[in-house]
């Protein structure tokens, strides 16, 4: 039984991985095919093309910024609703909060159309604004989502006692907020910056040649390019992504 | 008016004002893409609604169908995932970590992969494969929530009484989690139900679904109209999709919670 379950470990920690190590593989191909499999000698010329063409670069700065301008404006809208859901109870909050999300449920191509059609209309087609405001749709509904799970698991008898102490709303939930909900805060904010500079959908149908991210380069890298050094950018995000992120994932599952 | 009822309706007022900016950005962000998407609709076009509602109904099918298969398998691995995850911690620990990793990751580059790992499989195949795989952070995260939300202590209880892991598995875990088992299935499907990229690029344009047809009289013809119309119809899946997890859903809630 022991061994069966350890062969279904492994089949299911390669089915998870493989191809990502495979698609990350690519970046060291040495012609433009699947050659990294069949050569014996891997290059790293796609590696050495994507550290010295800028417009990776500026993609990625780009997709930063719309990002977190985008993070930053759903957190500011989001907070209040959160607060008063958590701290006062209020069913208005929480209705906004289901409403706020309602976005997730649907098709992302349906949102990416209505939004290119409200950005034609008010002048913000391919600029990094209309982008960054129509990124709401995504980075909204992930912030509803974390601060609510989040704010639901923490006591609020710090939030009361500053009350009956004669604390106003405002600096009550502040006070709470800084005392137990600030790697929280930091959390969502993180959470909604990457869920915006990964959207493709809506960024590929709301901008143009001005507004150059990373979807719109990778997209570019598989249309015109045909370079593999789309899988170098890949490979360098992931290896980024897994220093950042396997560290909290280990703490997580200690925590269970 | 009173000063009771004066000060009935501000506090009401107070009570509603956080909710006020969220609402407006949701109106902002959702209401009027939808209403200028609907209004876009009205006109006549022939990639639109005059294809005829045979045509319409065969690719709306379609896509559903093609958006459930992939949402399924995507569920069937990160189920047994989290739940292989809950007896060997080393492996949760990689998994938590590989769901993060993918939930950041731009899907473009792992379609642009995968258009090269897959260029010698049937492109149906290809398209299911590369569907299911790009499903997976969101699937995972709704079931590694039900099953982080499960109270360990009746697993113990029930071990500790003699019952197997793999009973566990069946009669105490899987039944808490089979709600968000649908959610997953259904949440997965309605974002898959939008992929254009995978079938074009994946699938070589061997695969036509909504979102190909959509994202093709867009961009390609410049027909705004067809694509507004074709939303309609994403829409209406959409909304079938929703109506069948809201009846469901009530019939799947675990019968202690539920009392």
């Amino acid at each position: 039984m022991k061994n069966a379950v350890n062969i279904l470990l492994v089949i299911l920690a390669a089915v998870l991985a493989l191809p990502l190590v495979g698609i990350a593989a690519l970046s060291l191909s040495p012609t433009y095919g699947m050659d990294i499999f069949t050569s014996l000698h891997p290059s790293t010329r796609w590696w050495r093309e994507l550290l010295v063409d800028p417009s990776w670069a500026v993609a990625l700065a780009n997709s930063a910024l719309i990002g977190s301008a985008s993070s930053l404006l759903a957190m500011v809208l989001t907070l209040p609703a959160a607060l008063a859901w958590r701290l006062e109870g209020s069913a208005s909050a929480r209705n906004a909060m289901l409403l706020a999300g309602a976005s997730l449920t649907f098709p992302p191509v349906v949102l990416a159309v209505g939004l290119y059609q409200t950005a034609m209309r008010v002048g913000l087609f391919d600029t990094a604004a209309g982008l960054a405001l129509a990124h709401l749709s995504f980075t909204i509904p992930i912030a509803a989502v974390v601060l609510s799970t989040r704010f639901r698991g923490t006591p609020v008898e710090l939030y009361l006692a500053a009350r009956s102490l004669g604390a106003g709303r405002m600096r009550a939930a502040i006070r709470w907020l800084s005392a137990t909900q600030r790697m929280t805060l930091l959390g969502c904010f993180a959470a909604a910056v990457l869920t915006s500079i990964s959207e493709v959908t809506v960024a590929i149908y709301l901008t143009d040649a001005s507004v150059p991210t990373i979807a719109r380069r990778a997209l570019a890298g598989v249309t015109r390019d045909l370079k593999p050094t789309g899988f170098a950018a890949l490979a360098a995000w992931l290896i980024l992504l897994c220093l950042l992120v396997f560290p909290v994932a280990r703490r997580l599952s200690r925590e269970r | 008016m009173g000063p009771v009822a004066a000060e009935t309706i501000s506090t009401r007022v107070l009570r509603f004002s956080p909710a006020i900016p969220l609402c407006v950005a949701a109106i902002a962000y959702l209401g009027l893409p939808l209403a200028l998407l609907i209004k876009g609709s009205f006109g006549a076009s022939e990639g639109g609604f005059q294809r005829g509602g045979a045509v319409l109904t065969v690719l709306t099918m379609r896509s559903v169908a093609l958006a459930v298969i992939s949402a399924s398998v995507a569920t069937a691995v990160c189920t047994t995932a989290s739940l292989l995850g809950v007896f060997h911690a080393r492996f949760s620990a990689f998994y938590r970590g590989w769901l993060l990793v993918m939930l950041f990751t731009n899907p473009v580059f792992l379609v642009f992969g995968f258009s090269v790992l897959l260029a010698d499989v049937s492109p149906l195949i290809a398209v299911l494969l590369a569907s299911a795989y790009i499903l997976m952070p969101l699937c995972g995260l709704i079931l590694q929530a039900a099953v982080d939300e499960f109270d360990f202590a009746q697993a113990r209880a029930a071990r500790s009484l003699g019952a197997s892991p793999v009973f566990v598995v069946f009669q105490h875990i899987l039944p808490f989690a089979r709600q968000q088992i649908l959610a997953s299935v259904l949440l997965s499907a309605l974002y898959a139900l939008g992929f254009f990229l995978i079938p074009a690029f994946v699938g070589l344009g061997h695969v036509v679904t909504l979102g190909t047809v959509i994202y093709g009289v867009a961009n390609a013809l410049g027909d705004w109209t067809a694509a507004c119309q074709l939303c309609i119809v994403a829409i209406g899946a959409q909304v079938a999709l929703v109506s069948l997890w809201l009846v469901t859903a009530r019939f799947l809630v675990p019968s202690r919670v539920r009392s």
